[in-house]
């Protein structure tokens, strides 16, 4: 009788034990369900434009259009934004003129900050806490008589990381 | 013997304290295991491009320091003599952007000769030279026929040079008056 009772003592505390590990087990795996990883980035417009101008007149080029951007994640996630222009604006012919001539003011401050552009490299755009909705950027371009005439283009990637 | 093999069946029960630490260790390992995934492999990212395009249009803006240049005949030696203008070097700047490769000559385009209205009198427009400084800039003689080169300039910038007129004058030749022409500078090859 006593080994008996000893024996289901036994069963008992290892299917305690085994009932732990599976709840814990159970919790660690559905943590990511109740809370998903996943962020959306939108730009608006995908393209915009510095049209030409007289430097004496315009020394500082507006964009053509301003740049809406939203990010989109679970509520109360923490978010990075980046920003990086993959090289100098460069001309059909070659010609070039450096990136750090185009720059933005970001709205509203916090969480986006303004900057300039520097080739090939991330630069913070903005860091916060849940979604952004109202993101707008103005990019404005260092008007210059020494620039050859011409038609520039080059590509910059937003690049938003949920943290 | 039975109760013997019966004890290695259950490690725990000799040492209780024991059996709660592994226990708790073990749940925290699962805990730690639980968050691990949120902050070392979970990152979500999304990109987005913008495709930015700059336009800069050939263009030419032509500065001078004054619009109007003057030589006087004040002293009267009956022989021919150079007279400096009055208002001093003539300062010309011009500010380009231009087609890459491209070279831009810049003209002094005379319309005629000088002229006194009053008499009908004319001096030859010739007779009005200059020198010049400045990168690109070079001297001259103005020329009622045909435009007359003051510089030749390649890329794009600012460019400064100083123009020195002067005038020579001939009193046996050019009777007293108020002689004017009009001069135009003239770009190219923007």
């Amino acid at each position: 009788m006593k080994m008996r009772k000893k024996k289901r003592v036994v069963l008992k505390t290892r299917s305690a034990f085994f009932l732990v590990v599976l709840l814990l087990l159970w919790a660690s795996a559905a943590e990511p369900v109740a809370r998903p990883q996943w962020v959306n980035l939108s730009i608006s417009p995908s393209a915009i434009s510095f049209p030409a101008a007289d430097p004496d007149d315009q020394p500082v080029v507006r964009a053509s259009n301003q740049v809406s951007l939203t990010i989109s994640l679970p509520q109360s996630r923490n978010w990075v934004l980046y920003i990086r222009a993959e090289g100098d604006l460069s001309s059909a012919q070659g010609v070039t003129i450096p990136i750090s001539n185009v720059s933005w003011v970001a709205s509203p401050k916090p969480p986006l900050l303004d900057g300039i552009l520097v080739a090939g490299k991330n630069i913070q755009l903005g860091s916060g806490q849940g979604r952004l909705y109202n993101g707008v950027l103005t990019f404005s371009f260092n008007n210059s008589w020494n620039y050859c005439a011409g038609t520039y283009n080059q590509i910059i990637t937003f690049t938003a990381t949920q943290l | 013997m039975k109760e013997q093999s019966f004890t290695r069946l259950r490690p725990f029960s000799r040492n209780k304290g024991s059996a709660k630490i592994f226990l708790l260790l073990l749940s925290s390992l699962f805990i730690v295991l639980g968050f691990l995934p949120e902050s070392l492999f979970s990152q979500a990212s999304d990109n987005a491009t913008l495709s930015l395009t700059a336009y800069v249009s050939a263009r030419c803006k032509i500065e001078v320091n004054t619009s109007i240049i003057s030589f006087t005949r004040s002293t009267w030696t009956g022989q021919p003599q150079t007279i400096a203008a009055n208002e001093g070097p003539f300062t010309l700047t011009i500010k380009m952007t231009s087609n890459s490769g491209s070279t831009v000559n810049v003209w002094l385009v005379a319309s005629s000769d000088l002229k006194d209205a009053s008499t009908g009198y004319t001096i030859p427009i010739g007779t009005i030279s200059w020198t010049a400084q400045g990168a690109g800039f070079c001297a001259g003689q103005l020329n009622n026929a045909s435009p007359v080169l003051a510089a030749r300039l390649s890329g794009s910038g600012i460019f400064k040079g100083s123009l020195n007129f002067s005038f020579a004058d001939d009193p046996k030749n050019f009777a007293p008056g108020n002689y004017q022409a009009t001069v135009t500078i003239l770009v190219t090859g923007i």
